[in-house]
């Protein structure tokens, strides 16, 4: 009888927990061999929100005693969307000068479905896999029109995907015209925690999302733009800046999108690669960032 | 809900679990576990509020097994919820399963243990308007234990054990709680040593158990307890060991306390038992025992100190015999036992015993040997003590004797027996500040002798009468004797028939004789006080 002490497997998973008006779930895989622990929280709601406006005007100084006191022009705007780690964030501020605006969003998500739990640890082997699965849909679709003459202008905004970003800046622009679309979408989320005796091992959340974001701008300032795409470790794959101080006409889309399926049950590739990955082709299964995409030799 | 696992590199684990958000939040879960080695597993489910509301802890600990099956399901909201988990292994050195919970206050449990046995527990738990727990225990090795418990948030508590050593066990237990708690078990034992009992105690202090073992052999037992403003517990056995013992104890929250037993060596036994503590304290036993060896009895005693038990023993059952015996227990501000009994066998005893609180005492005695005991008996004690017996004796020998003694040490002595006869006697003494006794007594036999007797023991005052008959006898006796600080008497009418019929009459110092043969009616008085005293054997026809 093989009654091997040495090698046990001590494992945490945990939680899954909800509010009355909007849902959340948190999971987690604690090693008490090393400490080693991952944790993951998830909140959304089963909402609809739409907006639609415009604004035109000039930004001017106004009395507001009968003894002349005048209140300094300014315009400043913020907003802040957020569904399960879909997001969209706004910051205009503006002196004294002309703006208009008009500004559409579209905002569904859904927090209905059942949030999946799944653990194994094959008799003879020492490695766990635990997978969570969940079905909570977002769409986001937001366009915006900003014309801008005056003093000075600060109108920033970026969208952000469950790890992936997209944004500008305009920072003290006396002239400023821009057009943005931003088109965001998560359809799910599969989490995948792999762990030995000793340690945690892997842990990877593969969203299944897609984020666009285009801009058309005119700008005398700076200007700003970045980018950020991750992989489903969390690791930073795909990276841009820039800055732009002066006079420009920008035109601009970013398209990221990431697509995952069911890898862990299609092939049981983390167990054999913790008994050897002789019999595994490494492009079949590796992560499509940057590394998997340049490193991998394959014939 | 959270699951940690320690577990050999042999043992396979899946599991899965489902958080549902559409109508209503719930949760879902579903786990096996399979192979061999050591496992240590532990769940926890929450209710909202991680744990404000409830809070479910499962348990599996097994080392060395050489296989371990598991699985189990459970289905929960934020204010309810069920679990059941299984979970069997052979080969072990040692499997423990618990499953319990706990939900504004109210706590309820079941769990198991084998040691070098192998063992198969469902367990299952639920919660909602009450605390559950149940299971259902299967083993077999060197030792095994199902136990489970359940208390409220009022502190009324209620629990239940078995277990066993060297031999195999089948036990259902569920323990509850709510507005109140509750255990019971049904329990099949068939070893080398088995034991169980189940007991309950409410808010107040009252307090009932009641509990059944054996040595080498088979015990079936189905045994509840309830607690709650009073406390209750039942029992019905089934013995066939070696030896087995079954009793059931009742204390109320003033002190009061009431307790039958009864055992066997060699033989069966079938008890049908009660204990009550509610303002007083009751127990009570039905038994039947076809042994070598029997002993039942029945005890009482008030919180002021007054005291009554009852007794019966067999030995030897003549491969038809047995003991039966019917017992009672009762006190609360005094005390009562009480039997009813038939003993067949080579030698049988039956006693009642009563003592208050003030130093008096009564008790009754029955002797056989080789035949048959039928008796009453019954016991008392408080303002004043009492012991009786309707007895019927057919045996080689019996005797059937009631006693009472006041404080003073004044008491009465009250007697009659039979070789080779039978004998039918109703018996009564008790004792307050005096002792008096009666007898009514019918005798057939080659011997039969009664006699009455009253003694002063401080003054010397003395009274004693009797008839004695010898061959082919037969005696109607009817006595009575009576004792104080001034005088002690006693009385006698009987009819004789015999070959020789010799009735004699006692005071202090004087004596009185009639030896005679035939068939004849005696009246026979003796008396001694302090001014005299005076002795006289009457022949009437």
């Amino acid at each position: 009888m093989n009654r091997s002490r040495a090698l046990k497997a001590s494992l945490l998973f945990a939680a899954l927990i909800s509010t009355t008006s909007a849902a959340s779930w948190t999971g987690g895989v604690d090693n008490v061999s090393d400490g080693s622990s991952w944790w993951i929280h998830r909140h959304s709601a089963t909402m609809k929100f739409d907006l639609s406006g415009s604004v035109e005007g000039d930004i001017a100084p106004i009395a507001i005693t009968p003894a002349g006191r005048v209140l300094s022009p300014y315009y400043s705007g913020r907003s802040d969307l957020e569904a399960n780690d879909v997001r969209l964030r706004e910051r205009t501020s503006a002196l004294e000068g002309t703006y208009s605006s008009e500004e559409l969003i579209g905002l569904r998500s859904e927090a209905e479905a059942d949030v999946n739990l799944t653990y194994a640890k094959p008799a003879g082997s020492n490695v766990w896999t635990i997978t969570w699965e969940e079905n909570w849909p977002v769409t986001l679709n937001a366009s915006r029109t900003v014309d801008y003459v005056g003093k000075s202008i600060n109108d920033r905004d970026f969208a952000g995907n469950n790890g992936d970003l997209v944004g500008a800046s305009f920072l003290y622009n006396g002239e400023l015209s821009r057009e943005r679309n931003v088109a965001l979408r998560l359809d799910r989320l599969n989490a995948t925690v792999v762990a030995t005796n000793e340690t945690i091992v892997s842990a990877d959340v593969f969203t299944t999302k897609s984020t666009v974001y285009d801009i058309t701008s005119h700008s005398t300032g700076v200007a700003d733009l970045r980018y950020r795409q991750v992989d489903s470790r969390g690791d930073l794959i795909n990276l841009g800046e820039e800055r732009y101080s002066g006079t420009y006409d920008i035109t601009r889309k970013v398209e990221m999108e990431s697509v995952y399926t069911n890898e862990t049950e299609e092939k049981d590739w983390l167990s054999c690669c913790v008994g050897g990955c002789s019999d595994l082709d490494p492009c079949e299964i590796a992560s499509w960032g940057e590394v998997g995409v340049f490193d991998c030799a394959c014939s | 809900m959270t699951d940690s696992y320690d577990v050999a590199d042999s043992v396979g684990v899946s599991g899965r679990s489902t958080a549902s958000f559409g109508d209503g939040f719930s949760m879902t879960d579903s786990q096996s576990l399979s192979g061999s080695g050591d496992a240590n597993v532990e769940q926890v489910l929450y209710g909202s509020g991680w744990g404000a509301d409830y809070v479910v802890n499962y348990a599996l600990e097994t080392v060395g097994a050489s296989s371990i099956e598991g699985s189990g399901s459970s289905t929960q909201t934020p204010v309810a919820g069920s679990i059941s988990r299984s979970a069997s292994t052979t080969g072990s050195w040692e499997t423990v399963s618990e499953l319990w919970g706990v939900q504004g206050g109210d706590v309820a449990g079941v769990g198991s243990y084998a040691f070098w046995a192998d063992i198969s527990t469902t367990q299952s738990f639920a919660v909602g308007q009450s605390v559950a727990a149940t299971q259902n225990v299967n083993a077999e090795g060197f030792y095994a234990v199902a136990f489970g418990g359940a208390m409220d948030n009022d502190g009324n508590w209620a629990e239940t054990y078995a277990d066993m050593w060297l031999g195999s066990m089948g036990s259902t237990q569920t323990a509850r709680t709510g507005n109140s708690a509750s255990a019971s078990q049904d329990t099949t034992i068939e070893a080398v040593d088995g034991w169980t009992w189940t007991d309950a105690m409410d808010a107040t202090g009252n307090w009932a158990g009641t509990y059944a073992g054996i040595e080498y052999g088979s015990l079936v037992t189905d045994q509840e307890a309830e607690a709650g403003n009073s406390a209750f517990a039942s029992q019905y056995s089934e013995i066939e060991a070696e030896y087995g013992e079954a009793g059931s104890e009742a204390e109320d929250d003033e002190g009061n306390w009431a307790e039958t037993y009864v055992e066997l060596e060699d033989g069966n036994l079938v008890t049908d038992q009660g204990a009550e503590a509610d303002d007083g304290a009751g127990a009570g036993q039905y038994s039947e025992i076809e042994a070598e060896y029997g002993w039942a009895w029945s005890k009482a005693e008030d919180s002021e100190g007054n005291e009554a038990r009852t007794e019966v023993e067999m030995l030897d059952g003549n491969g038809e015999g047995n003991l039966a015996t019917d017992q009672e227990a009762e006190a609360g501000n005094s005390a009562f036992a009480g039997q009813i009994s038939l003993v067949e066998g080579e030698e049988g005893w039956a006693r009642t015993w009563a003592e208050d609180s003030g130093g008096n005492e009564a008790w009754t005695d029955i002797d056989m040997q080789n035949g048959t005991v039928l008796t009453f008996q019954a016991a008392g004690a408080g303002n004043g003590v009492g012991a009786g017996q309707l007895t019927l004796v057919d045996a080689e020998l019996g005797e059937a004797e009631s006693y009472a003694e006041d404080s003073e040490g004044n008491h009465v002595d009250i007697f009659a027996a039979v070789v080779d006869g039978s004998l039918e006697t109703w018996q009564w003494a008790e004792a307050t500040n005096s002792a008096e006794g009666y007898q009514e007594t019918e005798i057939e036999g080659d011997l039969a002798y009664a006699f009455c007797e009253a003694n002063n023991t401080n003054n010397n005052y003395f009274a004693y009468v009797d008839n004695w008959v010898n061959g082919s006898a037969h005696l109607e006796f009817e006595g009575e004797a009576s004792v104080n600080d001034s005088e002690a008497r006693a009385h006698q009418v009987s009819h004789a028939e015999g070959d020789r019929i010799w009735p004699w009459a006692n005071s202090t110092n004087n004596n009185d004789e009639n030896d005679t043969a035939g068939s004849h009616d005696f009246e026979s008085w003796a008396w001694t006080n302090g001014t005299g005293e005076y002795a006289d054997v009457e022949l009437i026809i």
